[in-house]
């Protein structure tokens, strides 16, 4: 049978509106004012959590319905779900779609399997390498959801999900072990990272100003929301003293992402991880990334495999506000009353034993505007988390102020030899890690950078350098002491979702 | 984490009239079977599923008070089994948590000549590569496949990825049918092979006989008077003619043997069973130095898994839902589903993936290892979750080992083993929509990559798809998507 019969044969059956999805046309028919790509939010995937849970299980059962049937459709018509996915950023800037439709498109692609012809690997690296070849990555996995699955939809990796960066491509022990993390609440904490930055920015001109105005060196406290970042000192002739500065790099940055803190931004570190994991190049990679991470091949094909345009500028924004736009955790209390009991004793013991030294319970949080400027020339994206995101959202309680229960101060630490990765990854010590939030953590099974520890007090057991002194007063505690804190971690999760997986 | 679950009430066969439209769209819903749900069976399932969130919740806090109290859902005696002090719901509750439990030092994970979270295993003893099962069974939902990123690199050198054998992890739905029809296929080999002896014993000459169990050939066996065998030209399966039918080479003929090996290899947590047979027969290579029987890897725990464990994961395995076939909702796709399921024939698929097998008997039995007593029994059809089909199984398998050729074949030859490295079982199909990547090693993302990669005794039905016309090809693609599994409506996380 001909695909045109099957269009005919879905038209009959099903309607107009569903042919409009289906992309049986090769060739979309142009309407005013719509996509001029083939992107297409297919319904999926939403960002609602209906709190009628009757409705919010038809709605489960619904998305699973259109995901089995467009399956079949894409293999009627292959590639017609990457193309789905495939939105034009002219198109965004158009504002053709809402932010719900752009955080469908970017589920879309994050549920994916990408095959060779979506320019998945790269000509002169293996089909499949599970340690990394160097900065250029594996490939070592065929869809972002396949390490982002515990805990619910974009969650944790399990242990055997673990990446190994930076290798030889073939020797465990040369690359680095990095346990993929849970994405919840990922655009909230870049906005705290921005907000943070922008404070040590402002400190820092004014630091300079001053040192220019009176011609002499001017040393400053660096604090954002609250958190300490050491001294910097500006000379009149601009320069800096950086040394003193603590737990961030000297372009006072701050960088929540990645477990050593390495990216500032959720679109850099998406890219990345395209690149590494699955060997897409986004088109501005292309343009800007150094030979080392993208091939040598050069031109428009740097890894030579023969595909252009991998990933458009388009599908970076989608990915980009589907990620930014997650869900924010939870707590929930027990039912029992003799673990409601030691619930209080526990979130003392928190601060107590120093724990939320590091761990900082809260942040405040100026705007809930998730701005993604343009790269292209265009206007920026905006979606507000506060309204467009994936429910729960971020609210608050008093009006007026916002707070992010996070339990990070987004600052990297040194957490001592034990913990210490056996070399540096892109120039940060081998002992330094960011602060992770503790948000969620009870979905994110198992803990630490490498996957290491099991259960949450082999975890605060593992901490060392800077957490030392916090971790021995835990293990100081009595055994009934050491329950209240677990109990009180215990209630950091997620909210309840029927969904069929 | 434990599940505390007991069995899902069926939602999507239990089907209404009301014909539910999409939020927001006119377009009807392509539900799975045709039709929506009802009201009362999605009632069901959240009450199912938000009931077993509630106990798992509560779970939760009570492991964070006593870090052990996870462990005591997978402890339960052989002994109490025996006794009938448990019925098979409660053993499904003591498989389920086995399935879920991280195995931490504590359970006597580790092994103490490895390094944490090895990787590579190290030959024979395994590596230490996951916490629990059902961490590497995470595609399609619970008790599901494999992805790429977990596949298991087994018999290397315990650091080197190119030194291992790779394997993916397949579904573990409706194991238990499996086993049951591969004892059945065993028991006519058998009866084949011992009529075969008389007969040669009854007229003094040697004889020569057909093998075939449900059909499927196996070769031939000669009988001499003497009573010996000759078994060289028995094909598909070992001499032993036990049908072996887990593990992608069909090497492990029972499913306890098999969620123990697991656990061995993956979390370097030894069952007690296998502490005793270092007893009587220090295995130093697999099990490690001792020296004390009770603890071969010497990680100073012992009885790490009871037998009962093991019993309680079998029976858990075997009523666990089986996959089921759900065709396209447009008429369109099912027609061209209609020809896939023909094409599946007409170019030779069905020759090793047979579209169902049938079981002659129903009665699933769980035996001791140890302790001689009876087994626990129960009928496959009639306890566990829905679904479970019936007597005709549609496994699309004939539990029987092909040389796949030598673009497929491993890399390395397996220690202890003389299966070659080409030789592979013929892997069941159902469930196959949700566990993709597929092939041994996860190396084809989708289902016409996976036939393309076919060779040695599939190669003609293989250069049969790569010459049939695009449409014919889209048509088969379409029939395999229909092997699926029931929607399942759960509480996440």
């Amino acid at each position: 049978m001909s695909i045109t019969r099957t269009c005919l044969a879905i038209t009959f059956a099903i309607g107009a509106a569903f042919v409009a999805a289906s992309g049986c046309s090769l060739e979309p028919t142009p309407v005013p004012g719509a996509s001029k790509g083939t992107a297409k939010p297919l319904g999926i995937h939403t960002t609602e959590l209906d709190p009628d849970l009757e409705k919010q299980a038809y709605r489960a059962l619904e998305r699973d319905a259109l995901r089995r049937e467009y399956r079949f459709y894409d293999a009627v018509d292959p590639g017609f779900l990457w193309r789905s996915t495939r939105i034009e950023q002219a198109d965004i800037d158009a504002r053709v779609f809402g932010p719900s439709e752009l955080f469908q498109m970017g589920a879309q692609l994050f549920n994916l399997p990408f095959a060779t012809q979506m320019g998945y690997g790269a000509k002169d690296l293996p089909r499949f390498s599970r340690v990394h070849n160097g900065k250029r990555g594996g490939p070592d996995a065929i869809k972002c959801a396949a390490c982002h699955w515990r805990g619910g939809p974009g969650g944790a990796g399990d242990a055997a999900d673990n990446a190994y960066i930076d290798g030889d491509g073939d020797t465990q022990s040369s690359a680095l072990a990095r346990n993929p993390r849970s994405l919840v609440g990922a655009g909230i904490v870049e906005l705290l990272g921005r907000e943070m930055t922008a404070e040590l920015e402002k400190t820092r001109d004014a630091a300079l100003a001053k040192a220019r105005a009176t011609g002499k060196p001017v040393r400053e406290k660096l604090v954002a929301k609250g958190v300490s970042f050491g001294e910097i000192e500006m000379r009149p002739d601009g320069s800096s003293d950086a040394t003193d500065l603590q737990g961030i790099d000297a372009d006072l940055v701050v960088k929540p992402f990645g477990w050593k803190g390495r990216f500032g931004s959720i679109r850099d570190i998406v890219e990345e991880e395209l690149l590494i994991h699955h060997g897409l190049q986004s088109t501005y990679m292309v343009a800007h990334g150094s030979p080392e991470r993208i091939g040598t091949f050069g031109g428009t094909d740097p890894d030579g495999d023969g595909i252009r345009d991998e990933i458009t500028e388009g599908q970076v924004t989608a990915l980009t506000l589907f990620v930014a736009m997650q869900e924010v955790p939870i707590t929930t209390m027990p039912t029992f009353t003799d673990h409601m009991a030691m619930l209080n004793k526990g979130d003392q013991l928190f601060t107590s034993l120093g724990c939320d030294v590091c761990h900082v319970r809260s942040l405040p949080l100026e705007s809930t505007k998730y701005v993604l400027t343009n790269r292209t020339g265009g206007p920026p994206t905006e979606v507000d988390l506060a309204t467009d995101g994936v429910e729960p959202r971020i609210s608050s309680s008093v009006p007026g102020t916002l707070r992010a229960y996070l339990y990070s101060d987004l600052k990297r630490h040194d957490m001592g030899e034990a913990l210490a990765d056996e070399r540096t990854e892109n120039g940060i010590r081998r002992s330094l890690f960011m602060t992770p939030p503790l948000w969620g953590i009870l979905r994110s099974r198992p803990y630490l950078h490498d996957a290491r520890a099991q259960t949450l007090q082999l975890a605060i057991l593992a901490h060392g350098g800077e957490a030392q002194a916090a971790r021995d007063a835990y293990a100081a505690l009595s055994e009934d002491d050491k329950a209240t804190v677990r109990v009180f971690l215990t209630t950091l999760v997620r909210a309840r979702r029927l969904d069929v997986p | 984490m434990v599940a505390l679950r007991s069995h899902w009430r069926l939602v999507a066969l239990l089907l209404g009239s009301s014909f539910l439209a999409a939020a927001g769209g006119d377009a009807p819903i392509p539900w799975p079977h045709g039709q929506a749900p009802t009201s009362q069976a999605v009632t069901e399932a959240i009450e199912d599923a938000l009931g077993l969130a509630d106990r798992d919740r509560e779970e939760e806090f009570r492991v964070a008070v006593n870090e052990a109290d996870d462990s005591e859902h997978i402890f339960i005696f052989q002994s109490q089994i025996d006794s009938h002090y448990y019925d098979s719901d409660w053993l499904f509750r003591f498989g389920d948590a086995f399935f879920t439990h991280e195995f931490r030092p504590m359970d006597g994970a580790g092994n103490d000549s490895l390094p944490p979270l090895q990787r590579v295993h190290s030959a024979l003893k395994g590596g230490f590569d996951t916490y629990s099962c059902s961490g590497c069974h995470s595609v399609g939902g619970a008790d599901g496949a494999g992805s790429l990123t977990q596949n298991a690199f087994v018999f290397g050198d315990g650091e080197h990825f190119s030194s291992a054998n790779v394997r993916n992890a397949p579904t573990v739905l409706g194991l238990g049918f499996v086993q049951l029809l591969a004892e059945e296929m065993t028991a006519e080999l058998v009866e084949i092979r011992d009529r075969a002896i008389l007969s040669a014993a009854h007229h003094g000459i040697p004889v020569k006989f057909p093998l075939h169990a449900k059909d499927i050939p196996f070769g031939s066996i000669i009988a001499y008077p003497d009573g010996t065998i000759d078994a060289s030209k028995v094909e598909g399966v070992d001499g032993d003619l036990v049908v072996k039918p887990f593990g992608w080479k069909g090497n492990v003929a029972k499913l306890r043997r098999f969620a123990e090996e697991a656990a061995r290899i993956h979390f370097g947590v030894q069952s007690h069973v296998l502490a005793l047979q270092w007893r009587d027969n220090p295995d130093y290579e697999k099990l490690g130095p001792g020296p004390d029987w009770w603890d071969p890897d010497n990680d100073g725990v012992q009885r790490e898994i009871e037998e009962g464990v093991i019993t309680a994961a079998a029976v858990y395995l075997t009523m666990l839902e089986i996959p089921v076939m759900i065709p396209p909702f447009d008429s369109g796709l099912r027609q061209r589903w209609g020809a896939g399921a023909q094409v599946f024939e007409s170019i030779g698929c069905a020759n090793c993936h047979r579209t169902q097998l049938t079981l002659q008997a129903l009665t699933y039995r769980e035996y001791p290892d140890t302790t001689g007593a009876p087994p626990h029994e129960f009928n496959i059809l009639a306890i566990g979750d829905h679904p479970r089909g019936t007597y005709n199984v549609q496994l699309f398998s004939d539990l029987k080992r092909h040389d796949m050729g030598p673009e497929l074949a491993d890399a390395h030859d397996e220690p202890r083993s003389s299966i070659p490295r080409s030789v592979f079982l013929t892997r069941p199909l159902w469930g196959l929509a949700e566990s993709a990547p597929y092939m041994h090693d996860g190396r084809a993302t989708t289902i016409p990559e996976a036939i393309l990669a076919h060779g040695g005794e599939a190669q003609e039905a293989r250069d049969a798809f790569a010459a049939l016309d695009e449409d014919a090809q889209k048509d088969l693609h379409v029939y395999l998507l229909s092997l699926s599994r029931e929607s399942r409506l759960t509480v996440l996380p």
